[in-house]
């Protein structure tokens, strides 16, 4: 009786975590060289109706434990979602459609801690061009995002409105995304539905206790540590070397943020 | 609530044309889907294409309650699909009239699979392991026109506005180009040179090695560029000049010209620099600098060579070498790479340098021990003519995946020809020394591959040198040296040779866990032969030998053998070296022979620790045997400069010493505080010294070797960046004690102890805007103690001012002043130098405006002091002058 009320409560415990889900890999390439540090990076995209969690991995050990669980358990595979804990390792960008937000984990000076960027709208021209990628159907997409022009290859073959990174908002999945000059590249690479998951996607995040902070502060903070620090190096120089030019360049995936096109209109 | 379905073609178009006119104003579809159990879907897609059912014209997801709404323009004959994962899909033909209307759907429930690999398309970036190669066209903006300007537009390069190239924060090492290079660091003539439309792919090696076997086996942090040029391109001649011109100065010019072509087969790199105003051009020491770290793979045999034996004006001067090189020289370079087949290339290098020099100084030197008490006077006005030539050849051969071979040759000549004007205490001396040196070195290393982490180099080199000397002094002041000739002048000549042959077999072995295991056996044999014989002349004329001469030859043979291990766990690291040594020393003079075959081990440890990212300790231990070199056992005395003499004697011998450094560090160099100590001890448990008999009129000094020297000297660096002033402090304090022995006048062995100190400052700003200075300060302060006492306090500080006015025109200002404390007037000297640029971005044509010593100081005198008195020298600098250039391309 004991046992059965244990068993009881279990099920119930463990009934809400399971669903289904739509699991696809992503290469996601940078071609900002630097000198160490990886170019190429694995990625998964787990969604739910209303939430996509898509996770960069740095370390590649992790990414592949979990493809591996995937591909071998074919059936009723499931694996935990990554969660702040993981931060280092890997970061995780989490999509909600529900209030249009999009929260993502990251190490700050050692620390992980959770951005906001909310109210993210992707302007997307839908074009007449299509191709197919193993058997999708896919339709071009372009956007403007950030100070770069995106082209999306979307299908609606697969009917949910997400895509790597913050990518959202087309009427199907996106296999392919890059900029108009190949700097950030996402490719899908494996795609399967369904697959089960032990944790929903929303616990993720707010299953830890970190210092949660909106993009614009925590951009503008960094802005201005990067500023310093970069003083802290010229003046660091030796006697003789000579600066003549110096200035930071912003080699990131978003060059300009609505914000400051705001602010600069005022001005 | 139903929309209205097409039954018949006819029946659309009335509608059609009944509504025409109408079409302008928003119509909206909404609706509500629901699975067959009438629970609502959420976030299905909604999707409204043309009647084709290709284009998509808008789109919208259901929300929570499973309803929909979408907005459209114009009226019209459309396809909506509802689509949702687990649910099959649906279509539906639909016209569209200015009203609203709703559609409700429902959708079957379907059990959906999807298990799907999507193939990549091709990539503009390929990186392989520690490679990546960019192709340009994917990258060009077509405002570009030279390498540096591809390189800027091309993803993680940077280049600097002085033309350094960096990936990342790494200074690149090199730029080849097919994988040739000529110009290792100077890679900026290239880069700036070279058209960027020649170019078709860029390659960056990471953790890159000279030597590609030895690629991931040995430690390296290098990263080098490769250009691919492409295939089709007539590549033809082109370089740049600069030329500059004294403005109040006459005849004062500096001119700089590079030409270059890069075919197929020959590529070839030339360079030309003229100058009289004390530039140094590069060209001076030797341009096959290659292996300096003799740890390197095939690094046996780089640093010997035979020593000259007089040298006119040796004197370590504190003023930095351009403000008292009055020169007038010239150089030209020549380097060429053929390539013979894919597997064999050929590169020759050519130097050839012609300069003259004059150094004119005067010294006062103030002699006092506890025996002699005196001052000698010198003026000393030197004229130098130098001539030195050079040609390299390299022969690489790329015997198979795991074979190299690698065959250098380089032979050197020069000839230097000096007329010194003296005046010593008043009597005038001419002396004249004439110096050819002759230098052949030829090397062959092999490397094998022998596993993917194991690599034997096979190296074997010879080299030949020879510095003969003809000294000539046409009135001597040593006369009291040899009573029995009234002498009036005095000649030598003398010779010094080296032949050494070397080889060794050196092993690394890169083990599990990235230990690294490096073993070295060789054997050399370096043979020195010096002949001199110093003539005396009367008053009469008579010639006469006198028994300041040398005949000798001296052998040494070493074989050793020495293992490395570098093993790294957890935070600490360990680096243990033993060596073995096994000489065979022969010394043959005048029919006297000496032979002894010592034999040493001598172990070396170092270890750090890393507590954490900011506190690093470091410890280590070594013990060395040194071999005593040629300048130590030569038997009888030779003549060095007008009045000193020297003589080894120490014999065959060897001198043993130990030290033990411990450093710790605090902070990152990136971080706003560093900080760095480091303190050594150093016990010479047998060591080289003198015994001097010094008078007014010569000395003679003998190399004596004793027990125990000791020496403590430590150093602390503090770097600290001050938020509020945007600028970084820096401050240094150092210390050294050393104590040991002479003799001077035959004495007692008395002990010599040197004690200084140095200590300063430094501010360096980095504000955004157009003005930026960097200051600082530096005293010394050193106390040498013996029977006397001597002691010494010198400053020196430095104010540089930048002005950057825009990208294109920026000017310097720079001011020193040196202060001397022992000199009673005149003890501060100040000097001001200024330099601006104007590019001209248009046709790449910049000016330059450069004046040197704008305060036009004439002459600069220093002090020193030591265990035998106190010094001082003043010397003649280049005067003011103010050059207008212009550089350009063709």
């Amino acid at each position: 009786m004991k046992n059965k009320l244990l068993f009881i409560f279990f099920v119930f415990l463990m009934a809400p975590i399971y669903g289904q889900y739509l699991y696809v890999e992503y290469e996601h390439t940078v071609n900002v060289v630097k000198e160490t540090g990886s170019f190429k990076m694995n990625a998964i995209l787990v969604a739910e109706d209303n939430l996509s969690h898509y996770t960069v991995f740095f370390n590649n050990d992790k990414f592949k434990n979990i493809s591996n669980v995937i591909k071998d358990e074919n059936d009723d595979s499931s694996f935990h979602v990554f969660t702040s804990l993981d931060v280092g390792d890997s970061s995780t960008l989490i999509y909600n459609k529900v209030d249009n937000g999009i929260s993502l984990n990251l190490l700050d000076n050692g620390k992980p801690i959770i951005i906001q960027d909310n109210g993210v709208k992707f302007d997307w021209k839908l074009s007449v061009e299509t191709k197919t990628i193993q058997n999708f159907e896919c339709t071009k997409a372009t956007v403007d995002f950030r100070g770069r022009q995106y082209i999306a290859w979307f299908t609606t073959d697969i009917p949910v409105s997400f895509g790597p990174w913050k990518f959202h908002g087309l009427p199907g999945l996106i296999l392919q995304v890059h900029d108009v000059d190949n700097l950030f590249e996402w490719n899908a690479t494996k795609i399967q539905y369904p697959v089960q998951l032990v944790k929903t996607l929303d616990a993720v995040h707010s299953g830890a206790n970190f210092k949660v902070m909106s993009l614009r502060d925590y951009l503008k903070a960094q802005s201005e540590k990067r500023t310093e620090d970069e003083k802290m190096r010229l003046s660091k120089l030796s006697k003789g070397t000579r600066i003549v030019e110096s200035k930071t360049e912003n080699k990131g995936i978003e060059l300009v943020y609505e914000w400051e096109l705001d602010e600069s209109k005022k001005n | 609530m139903k929309i209205f379905l097409l039954k018949s073609q006819k029946f659309y178009c009335l509608i059609v044309l009944l509504l025409l006119g109408n079409f302008m104003c928003g119509q909206t579809i909404k609706g509500r889907v629901t699975d067959t159990l009438e629970n609502p879907i959420a976030y299905v897609n909604v999707i409204l294409r043309d009647s084709l059912n290709k284009q998509i014209i808008t789109y919208t997801t259901t929300d929570e309650q499973g309803k929909y709404e979408i907005t459209i323009e114009k009226v019209g004959k459309y396809v909506i699909s509802f689509n949702a994962l687990s649910y099959q899909p649906k279509s539906e033909k639909i016209i569209l009239e200015k009203h609203d209307f709703t559609r409700n759907v429902k959708l079957q429930e379907q059990a959906t699979e999807l298990n799907e690999v999507v193939i990549q398309t091709e990539k503009a970036i390929v990186v392989k392991k520690d490679t990546i190669i960019l192709t340009v066209g994917a990258f060009l903006k077509g405002n570009e026109t030279t390498v540096e300007d591809l390189l800027k537009n091309l993803p993680g390069f940077h280049v600097e506005a002085d033309g350094t190239v960096k990936i990342g924060n790494q200074e690149i090492e090199k730029v080849m180009v097919d994988g040739d290079d000529f110009l290792k660091k100077g890679y900026q003539l290239l880069t700036k040179n070279l058209n960027a439309d020649v170019v078709e792919k860029v390659e960056i090696y990471q953790k890159y090695s000279n030597n590609r076997l030895l690629k991931d086996i040995e430690n390296s942090h290098k990263v080098a560029v490769n250009l691919k040029l492409k295939k089709d391109r007539k590549i033809d001649w082109f370089g740049n000049a600069s030329l500059a011109y004294g403005l109040t100065t006459t005849n004062k010019y500096q001119v700089r010209a590079n030409a270059m072509r890069f075919g197929e087969v020959g590529k070839h790199y030339f360079l030309t620099n003229l100058n009289n105003v004390g530039a140094f051009s590069g060209g001076e020491s030797s341009i096959y600098v290659s292996a300096s770290d003799l740890n390197e793979v095939g690094a046996i045999g780089n640093m010997e060579v035979a020593r000259n034996l007089i040298s006119l004006d040796a004197y370590e001067l504190s003023l930095k070498k351009s403000r008292f090189n009055l020169n007038n020289q010239e150089l030209l370079s020549l380097n060429s790479i053929f390539k013979i087949n894919e597997k064999m290339k050929i590169k020759t290098n050519g130097l050839f340098s012609w300069d003259e020099k004059t150094f004119e100084q005067q010294s006062i030197q103030n002699y006092t021990t506890s025996s002699i008490s005196f001052t000698n006077r010198e003026s000393n006005l030197i004229n130098k003519n130098l001539f030195s030539g050079s040609g390299a050849i390299d022969f690489d051969y790329d015997i198979s995946q795991n074979e190299l071979l690698e065959i250098d040759a380089t032979y050197k000549r020069g000839n230097e020809d000096s007329k010194s004007r003296l005046e010593f205490n008043s009597v005038p001396i001419h002396q004249f020394l004439s110096d050819h040196n002759e230098r052949l070195m030829y090397k062959t290393i092999y490397t094998n591959k022998l596993a993917t982490k194991k690599v034997l180099a096979l190296s074997g080199v010879y080299i030949y040198d020879k510095k003969p000397q003809n000294y000539t002094l046409d009135t001597v002041v040593f006369d009291d040296l040899f009573p029995d000739v009234d002498a009036t002048s005095a000649r030598q000549f003398s010779n010094n040779q080296m032949n050494f042959t070397g080889f060794e077999a050196h092993l690394l072995d890169r083990k599990k866990k990235d230990d690294l295991l490096e073993l070295k056996i060789g054997f050399t044999n370096r043979i020195d032969f010096l002949t001199s014989n110093l003539d005396v002349i009367g008053s009469n004329g008579d010639e006469s030998i006198s028994e300041f001469k040398n005949d000798l030859k001296y052998t040494v043979g070493k074989l050793y053998a020495n293992a490395k291990y570098k093993i790294k766990f957890g935070n600490y690291a360990l680096n243990t070296k033993l060596d073995f040594n096994q000489l065979f020393n022969k010394f043959e003079s005048y029919g006297n022979e000496e032979s002894q075959s010592p034999f040493f081990a001598s172990p070396s440890l170092s270890m750090s620790y890393e507590f954490n990212e900011n506190n690093n300790l470091s410890l280590s231990y070594n013990n060395n045997f040194t071999n005593a070199s040629l300048l130590q056992v030569f038997d009888n005395y030779v003549l060095t400069n007008n009045k000193d003499f020297l003589r080894g004697g120490a014999g065959s011998s060897q001198v043993n010493s130990s030290g033990l450094t411990l450093g710790y560090s605090l902070g990152r160099w990136t971080k706003s505080f560093f900080a760095r100590a480091r303190i050594s001890y150093l016990k010479s448990h047998d060591f080289f010294s003198t015994n001097t008999i010094i008078d007014p009129d010569y000395s003679l000094t003998n190399i004596i070797r004793i027990n125990d020297s000791e020496t403590l000297l430590g150093d602390v660096t503090i770097d600290r960046y001050l938020k509020f002033m945007s600028s970084n402090l820096k401050l240094n304090f150092s210390f050294f004690k050393s104590d040991f022995k002479n003799s001077v006048n035959d004495s007692e062995l008395r002990l010599v102890e040197n004690t200084s100190y140095e200590y300063g400052f430094e501010l360096r700003s980095a504000f955004d805007g157009l003005f930026n200075y960097n200051l600082g300060a530096k005293w010394n302060s050193s106390v040498v103690k013996t029977t006397s006492r001597f002691s010494n306090t010198n400053n020196t500080s430095f104010i540089d001012l930048n002005f950057n006015f825009n990208q294109n025109f920026n000017a310097e200002i720079q001011s020193e002043r040196y202060y001397f404390g022992n000199f009673d007037t005149h003890k501060s000297f100040y000097f001001l130098d200024f330099e601006t640029k104007y590019k001209m971005k248009k046709n790449n044509v910049t000016f330059t405006l450069t004046g040197k010593n704008l305060l036009n100081v004439k002459t600069f005198r220093e002090s020193f002091i030591s265990d035998i008195g106190t010094f001082s020298t003043s010397y003649r600098l280049m005067p003011r002058f103010l050059l207008l250039g212009v550089d350009f391309s063709f």
